[in-house]
């Protein structure tokens, strides 16, 4: 990916959206707003699990209530516009079955760029909003103010997360090229990622450690509201950086060993 | 540069895991998968120049999609060498990438849910193709395959026919300099193959670059290639004119007389037997007419297949 | 009978087919254990109880449906709507068979596909979470539990039928049963013990079909259900009702049916 193909990045990327958008209108009106409750319910019933447990216990691992539910709240803000831009893991294995990875590959544009950042689903964006104000909510209720360098470190992490979610992305879509298997890989990725929406401190040290430096998901809600509490050395997030660096070329490295054994579906 | 493209001794092999049948046979799978190795194409070697238009022949599963997929960078070969345009198709360079192009009769890569304009306007973006060259490749392609009323109609609800002219169109915007068809013209019917035959022919005296097809419809092959390849369970069974094919691979001619009654009657004959054997029809008084005529290139190559599996077994 | 063996067994063929699927499915199964536990670990791990769960009566319960849920949820029903959308349904449709009857030996397929596998599971989770085992041994409280096992098994038949019919009218079937999981993931009793929800909560809850699926035949095998009879009745109330529900709805579609092939 070169500097000077960026614009044609977003310019395509622009565009698979808005035709996005465009074909989901041709198609399916309602459906929109069901997804749109459902993402909103499951929160919900997220913060209504925390509710129950940490309501009567007081605390957990720590944690007051409003800070757990904080947490919660921040995961799902983070994870949402990780997830955002990452929807064409879901279409992955189709496209490898129907051919189109074929197009994609014969494209100028990278073939990871097709097959991660399209069909980022307009309506993501819609809920995204109500999740930025929950979450605002959220860090008041805990007793916290925002302030700009608190704010800043968190768009740090945000990034370096986002990294490391990309290479496990691109790990995970390695997989489906070689055995066509996406499906599963993915449901059981999400399973993992749910593991950050509640403080991390609560699955042991291995956990801990796991969770932070393997796999991004303390950094999706716990490490950012421990810095915000007063809990975390920022200075760590220079380790964190080089791993997500070493995660992604990693990742790439291994996307392009499985391409090796591509076998493009038959006509 | 010599060559647009050089292909050495080029080979594919898959692994391909063993079923067994049944229940116990597919538990058994899942314990002990086993597998066995098939050559999809073997010691591929050829050259191929810049305005050429050569058609790979063969029977399904010959290996001609498999060859065309290795040129084009989708397959990683096995063993051996190939280079397009001076670039290795498989690192996918960008500038390898904007040069060439591949339709495949049996996937398309037009947007489903929308017109096909859409999809024209956003391979405009991907190779990044500047607004007047657009303008000027869409409107003479437009013109060319008489898409201009279909243009802003949903992909989904065109005509096989309308859908590959379209699909055509979009691979070409990009003024490629080597065009790979896959089956241009599978499923459709014969008007509409005709248009493509058409298309094709005509896209190829007017443009630069080089153009190869497969088909297994002799008629696309016998009216677009002066040169082909044929291949068979992953070899080259022959590579030159087509117009030698028949020569080569075929020591007989038909003898056809016509008698007084109007019945038809026809001979196979062997090649140096033939003035002699006319001669002798001749002296037959019912005859009228004699015409001396080539087998049939469908009936040759068919037989060619047929030889070429007989032997292997 | 025997063409419905065939095709119990085909079903049962076709997992097998992508192993990595399945590996990657049943490693989930493990995974989904893995939050419940440590959350009510950091709350209960040290003693004490809230509601009236202790850190094993609540890990029980987790287990506990975890087993029940691979038996009633386990189901390839839920690919009627695909069925529908890409004209698949024509192929039973225009076989001797009768497509509930196919869809439903599926789903038994399925569920012994899942019932197996938890077998050979359930000694690693014993391994890992050393979860309390709780076995019951009142003969009558076995017979009610599977007796609410069978109508959990029914209920989610028709429910994914219901769900699955709504393609006669949409193409998009995704979104309702998203909508659908989520509910489910909850009003089940899945996440958290029912009885954990205000009072009036979990009464609210019980009005719904879904508790019966999950929460109540727990409650019954744990013999902790005081109203085992209002319980079993109010399934079979939504039994009937859904039995009722999807004859109409089903016979209504199937004239929509527009065999829609790409």
């Amino acid at each position: 990916m070169r500097k000077y193909h960026l614009r044609a990045y977003l310019r395509v990327w622009l565009k698979l959206t808005a035709q996005l958008f465009q074909s989901q209108i041709a198609n399916s009106r309602g459906a929109a707003l069901l997804f749109i409750m459902g993402k909103l319910l499951r929160l919900a019933t997220a913060c209504l699990l925390v509710y129950v447990v940490v309501g009567r216990a007081k605390l957990i691992s720590g944690y007051s209530l409003n800070q757990a539910i904080f947490i919660l709240l921040l995961f799902n803000l983070i994870q949402t516009f990780s997830q955002l831009f990452l929807r064409g893991v879901y279409m992955f294995r189709q496209k490898v079955i129907d051919g189109t990875f074929d197009f994609y590959l014969l494209n100028p544009l990278s073939e990871l760029f097709y097959s991660l950042f399209s069909y980022t689903d307009p309506l993501d964006i819609v809920v995204f909003i109500p999740y930025l104000f929950l979450t605002g909510w959220g860090l008041v209720n805990a007793g916290y103010a925002l302030t700009v360098w608190s704010a800043l470190i968190i768009l740090l992490i945000t990034i370096l997360t986002f990294i490391m979610v990309i290479s496990w992305h691109i790990l995970i879509i390695s997989i489906g090229v070689r055995y066509l298997e996406v499906d599963n890989t993915i449901m059981l990725y999400r399973d993992i990622e749910r593991m950050g929406a509640f403080p991390v401190d609560i699955y042991g040290k291995l956990g801990q450690f796991l969770l932070t430096y393997l796999a991004p998901f303390a950094l999706m809600a716990t490490i950012p509201a421990k810095y915000i509490f007063g809990q975390y050395n920022p200075l760590l997030l220079i380790v964190i950086a080089f791993l997500a660096y070493l995660e992604l070329r990693l990742s790439i490295w291994f996307w392009q060993r499985c391409l090796i054994h591509y076998s493009s579906s038959s006509s | 540069m010599t060559h647009t493209i050089i292909c050495d001794s080029l080979t594919k092999t898959y692994k391909v895991e063993k079923k067994r049948p049944g229940l116990t046979g597919s538990l058994r799978d899942l314990i002990k998968p086993q597998y066995k190795s098939v050559m999809a194409a073997k010691n591929i070697s050829f050259v191929i120049d810049e305005g050429e238009l050569v058609g790979f022949i063969g029977p399904n599963g010959a290996g001609k999609t498999t060859t065309l997929k290795m040129l084009s960078g989708l397959l990683y070969p096995t063993s051996g060498s190939v280079q397009v345009l001076g670039h290795d198709p498989w690192l996918r360079e960008y500038p390898f990438l904007t040069q060439i192009s591949l339709v495949m009769g049996q996937k398309n890569q037009l947007w489903w849910d929308l017109p096909a304009i859409e999809s024209f306007s956003l391979a405009k973006d991907i190779y990044n193709i500047p607004a007047n060259l657009y303008k000027k490749n869409l409107s003479e392609l437009t013109e060319m395959l008489d898409l201009s009323k279909v243009l802003n109609t949903q992909v989904r609800k065109l005509s096989l026919g309308q859908r590959m002219k379209a699909e055509l169109a979009v691979a070409l915007l990009h003024s490629p300099k080597v065009l790979f068809l896959d089956e241009p013209t599978i499923g459709l019917d014969v008007v509409m193959q005709q248009v493509v035959r058409n298309f094709i022919k005509e896209y190829n005296n007017t443009h630069e670059g080089a153009i190869i097809l497969t088909s297994h419809y002799m008629e696309d092959v016998k009216e677009l290639c002066k040169r082909v390849i044929i291949i068979n369970e992953g070899e080259i069974l022959y590579d030159g004119l087509l117009a030698d094919v028949i020569a080569k691979f075929s020591n007989e001619k038909i003898i056809e007389v016509i008698l007084r009654s109007g019945k038809v009657e026809t001979h196979k004959v062997p090649r140096d037997e033939v003035t002699g054997r006319s001669a002798k029809l001749l002296q037959n008084l019912d005859i009228v007419d004699i015409n001396i005529k080539e087998i049939p290139i469908e009936e040759v190559i068919r037989q060619v297949f047929a030889s070429a599996n007989k032997n292997k077994k | 009978m025997k063409k419905y063996w065939s095709i119990f067994k085909i079903t049962l063929q076709e997992y097998f087919v992508y192993r990595l699927n399945m590996i990657m499915w049943r490693v989930r199964q493990i995974f989904v254990f893995l939050i419940p536990f440590f959350i009510w670990k950091s709350v209960l791990g040290e003693g004490g109880d809230i509601y009236g769960y202790t850190f094993a009566s609540v890990i029980t319960y987790l287990f506990g449906t975890t087993v029940i849920r691979s038996l009633v949820m386990g189901s390839r029903s839920v690919d009627l709507g695909w069925m529908i959308n890409s004209g698949y349904l024509t192929i039973p449709l225009m076989r001797p068979i009768g497509t509930f009857r196919l869809l439903f030996v599926r789903d038994l397929a399925d569920k012994l596909y899942n019932l197996s596998f938890i077998l050979i599971e359930i000694p690693l989770l014993l391994y890992f979470f050393r979860p309390p085992v709780f076995l019951q041994s009142d003969i009558s409280a076995i017979l009610f539990f599977l007796l609410s096992l069978l109508m959990a098994i029914l209920i989610y038949f028709y429910i994914n039928i219901i769900f699955g019919s709504l393609a006669f009218w949409s193409r998009d079937v995704w979104a309702p049963r998203f909508l659908l999981m989520v509910i489910m993931e909850f009003a089940t009793g899945a996440m958290f013990p029912l009885d954990m929800l205000p009072d009036i909560g979990r009464k609210l809850a019980l009005l719904t079909p879904f508790p019966y699926l999950l929460y109540v035949p727990m409650k019954i095998y744990l013999g902790q259900d005081s109203h085992i009879a209002l319980s079993l009745g109010l399934a079979f109330g939504w039994l009937i009702l859904l039995w009722y529900l999807t004859r109409r709805i089903w016979q209504k579609g199937l004239k929509l049916y527009e065999a829609e092939g790409r």
